[in-house]
């Protein structure tokens, strides 16, 4: 706390429940970074041509675009191989930790999302600790 | 003259009266003044005891030597219930009237407050009353069975559609589907079929179901942890000290639902045989190193002091890491929870003889009682089952310990003085194989439950194996390690032994070759034990063969639901051998005892 504080980043985060989305985009905004929600994949692709986030921390079972397709737009080709994509699951499963490792995620993690493990994991993958 | 004693009647036929040479009534036993509830004296007594067979009247002393030999019956005239069928027997002087109860049926007898041990003890009535009891009872039974198995039946035929090819052809024809011609055959073959396909549809819900109610339960905790830690850190504005500690309290409770969570779907998992266990190599140092990494703050903090020692001669293992890095985080959490002063312990080294380690994690805690011990490794056991809690826990680690261990092929040993501490060791073969699921030393030297042996069986008797020429058994298990030793003690012991490998090869072989006894392991991948118990009880031929489900478990949960699915007995793996075969031994006793019964 007393350092200066990492960032700020450009995070998405896509869920498709709005009560996951709120307590998140707070913690992160109130670390000073900017934060930008959606309730579903489409839109944040969309947003990602205007301006790639840093981070993109995504839901994987949602109706419409699934999170390994939402994976998949973004990895095709290398215009966004910058982006640090953790896909949080609600299925502690290893085959769903492959699967979304496969489809180019950085990082799995499971929810419950501990905020204090997510912000360990943002630096780490900044390659800050 | 010499007299009877006559109190030595009255074990061998305890109803019986006595009359003098004078003709008058000497003597009534004792049963017949208790059932009569008289304390007449023996004139009145006579005046009130009526024949009613061959003629009707009170009973005069005149008629007795007429009566000598022949079939009659007799009652009290205060007392009609109580009926003796009987005869006059002379002796010297006397006359001696014996009889015995004349009833039906034990319930009648149990009515009028007796039991079969009041009837005489050379009387057949007994013998004939146990078998009119027997056969009722086996009618009864033989009559739900058959409403069970229309009812099965009526299943079946509900399901019909084409499942050519699913069923091997050897279990078709050992039911004797193939013999039949025409459309008949095709029908039961679906029946068959389909039946199978319920099963493998139950296993594949029974998977899915545990893997949806995890991630159910886990959705809003998402938000109830996070919304607590970010009101904590004051995202949304500063709070009072009670605020906080409130919010404190709600995540703690939310932190142990969600290893609640964790806890059941992993433990159910390793119960269904659906654990991944991924063996890999791993150094020794630092599979210790990183369990006491995470142990050691809670150490430090309780101002313990930590033992660490590793006289072991193998760098590697091969095991599934993360999970014995689990045992070990989970044997020295727990050493740390119930220790307020003294030390916790690791020591590592190896089984002489064997290409086996051993994991020792010791306290210097409260220790556990010997009656807790049992129970240790049960889901939600507690030692302190007290109203206030003072440890917390799931309750799940030890038995998800326990099976891992297990799973591993090794076991858990338990040695505690209460008060004193407690010493865990694990042992754990060096180069685990994921097919050895279940595989113990096989020397009887696990932490060993009284309570396994489930069935409700005598000693067999020593000449039962005579009367058997060679049983024939199956022995089903998918690790071959755990077959082999069992096959070859039976062998030894004279018995032909038959082995299968899977539920399917179980039923094929059971239906084909049709033994006298199943041993059956519980815990196999795809068509679990269960499951096969399941389907030999619904089919009439294998209704009746005894089974003894094996597990790797000692849960009374899981003993329950071996006999609920229908097994004779239960004996939690690593078992004995001898112990086995006396079990092996009973129930065959038992089921030729039964065809005897029914043969009758």
């Amino acid at each position: 706390m007393t350092d200066v504080p990492p960032g700020p980043w450009d995070i998405f985060l896509v869920d498709d429940r709005p009560e996951n989305l709120g307590f998140v985009k707070d913690a992160l905004a109130h670390a000073g970074h900017r934060v930008e929600t959606f309730l579903e994949g489409r839109a944040a692709l969309e947003k990602m041509e205007e301006s790639p986030p840093d981070f993109v921390l995504l839901d994987l079972e949602m109706p419409g675009m699934s999170g390994i397709e939402v994976l998949g737009e973004i990895r095709k080709g290398d215009r966004y191989s910058e982006v640090i994509v953790i896909v949080l699951s609600a299925h502690p499963r290893e085959d769903v930790e492959e699967e979304s490792l496969a489809a180019g995620a950085n990082e799995v993690m499971s929810k419950p999302i501990r905020l204090r493990l997510l912000r360990e994991r943002l630096l780490s993958l900044k390659g800050m600790k | 003259m010499q007299r009877l004693p006559w109190k030595l009647l009255e074990p061998l036929t305890p109803y019986h009266a006595v009359w003098n040479a004078e003709g008058e009534l000497f003597h009534v036993s004792e049963p017949l003044r208790k059932f009569w509830k008289t304390e007449d004296p023996l004139p009145v007594l006579q005046g009130k005891m009526k024949l009613l067979r061959p003629f009707s009247g009170i009973i005069q002393a005149a008629w007795l030597p007429e009566l000598t030999a022949l079939n009659l019956q007799f009652t009290h005239v205060d007392y009609p219930d109580l009926v003796i069928r009987g005869q006059v027997i002379s002796y010297d002087e006397y006359w001696i009237l014996v009889g015995s109860p004349n009833v039906h049926s034990v319930a009648e007898l149990t009515k009028m407050g007796l039991k079969l041990s009041d009837l005489p003890i050379h009387d057949g009535m007994g013998d004939l009353l146990i078998a009119v009891e027997t056969s009722l009872v086996a009618h009864r039974e033989t009559e739900e069975r058959s409403r069970e198995l229309a009812k099965a039946n009526e299943e079946l035929l509900a399901v019909n559609l084409a499942l050519s090819g699913f069923v091997p052809p050897s279990v078709l024809k050992s039911l004797g589907l193939e013999e039949d011609s025409g459309d008949d055959a095709g029908t039961r073959a679906e029946m068959v079929g389909r039946f199978i396909e319920h099963l493998q549809a139950a296993i594949e819900f029974r998977e899915s179901f545990l893997a949806n109610m995890s991630h159910e339960l886990r959705t809003p905790l998402n938000a109830i942890l996070g919304v607590t830690e970010v009101l904590q850190e004051g995202v949304y504005g500063d709070l009072t000290e009670k605020q906080l500690e409130m919010l404190h309290t709600v995540e703690n409770s939310g932190d142990h639902l969600l290893s609640l969570i964790n806890d059941v779907l992993d433990l159910s998992k390793i119960e269904a045989g659906e654990a991944n266990v991924r063996i890999g190599e791993f150094k020794l140092d630092a599979l210790c190193d990183s369990a006491l990494q995470l142990i050691r703050q809670q150490i430090r903090n309780k101002g313990l002091e930590l033992k660490f020692e590793n006289k072991s001669q193998h760098e590697t293992l091969f095991v599934d890491g993360r999970r014995i890095r689990q045992v070990l985080l989970n044997l020295l959490s727990n050493a740390v929870k119930f220790t307020d002063e003294g030390h916790i312990s690791l020591r590592v080294d190896d089984v002489s003889g064997v290409e086996m380690i051993r994991f020792r994690v010791e306290d210097s805690g409260i220790g556990i009682s010997s009656e807790d011990q049992e129970k240790l490794f049960q889901p939600f056991f507690q030692v302190d089952h007290g109203l206030s809690r003072k440890y917390q826990g799931t309750g799940l680690g030890l038995a998800i310990t326990w099976r891992t261990v297990e799973l591993h092929g090794g076991q858990i040993e338990l040695e505690s003085v209460p008060g004193k501490g407690s010493c865990f060791s694990v042992v754990l073969p060096v180069k685990a194989e994921k097919s050895e699921v279940g595989k113990g030393l096989g020397k009887g030297t696990a932490l060993r439950r009284k309570d396994a042996l489930r069935a409700d069986f005598t000693t067999p008797d020593p000449t039962a194996l005579l009367a058997v020429s060679s049983p024939y058994i199956l022995v089903v298990d998918d690790v071959a390690d755990n077959r082999t030793h069992v096959v070859d003690y039976f062998q030894h012991a004279g018995f032909e032994v038959d082995v299968a490998e899977n539920g399917m090869g179980a039923l094929q072989k059971i239906f084909e070759k049709q033994p006298d006894l199943v041993l059956l392991d519980i815990q196999m991948p795809g068509i679990t034990g269960l499951d096969v118990i399941r389907c030999l009880r619904v089919i009439s031929s294998t209704r009746n063969l005894p089974v003894i489900a094996l597990t790797g478990s000692a849960l009374e949960a899981d003993q329950e639901r071996c006999m609920e699915a229908g097994a004779d007995a239960f004996l939690a793996k690593p078992c004995i051998l001898a112990e086995l075969k006396s079990l092996v031994l009973s129930l065959l006793d038992k089921k030729n005892t039964d065809l005897g019964r029914n043969q009758k």
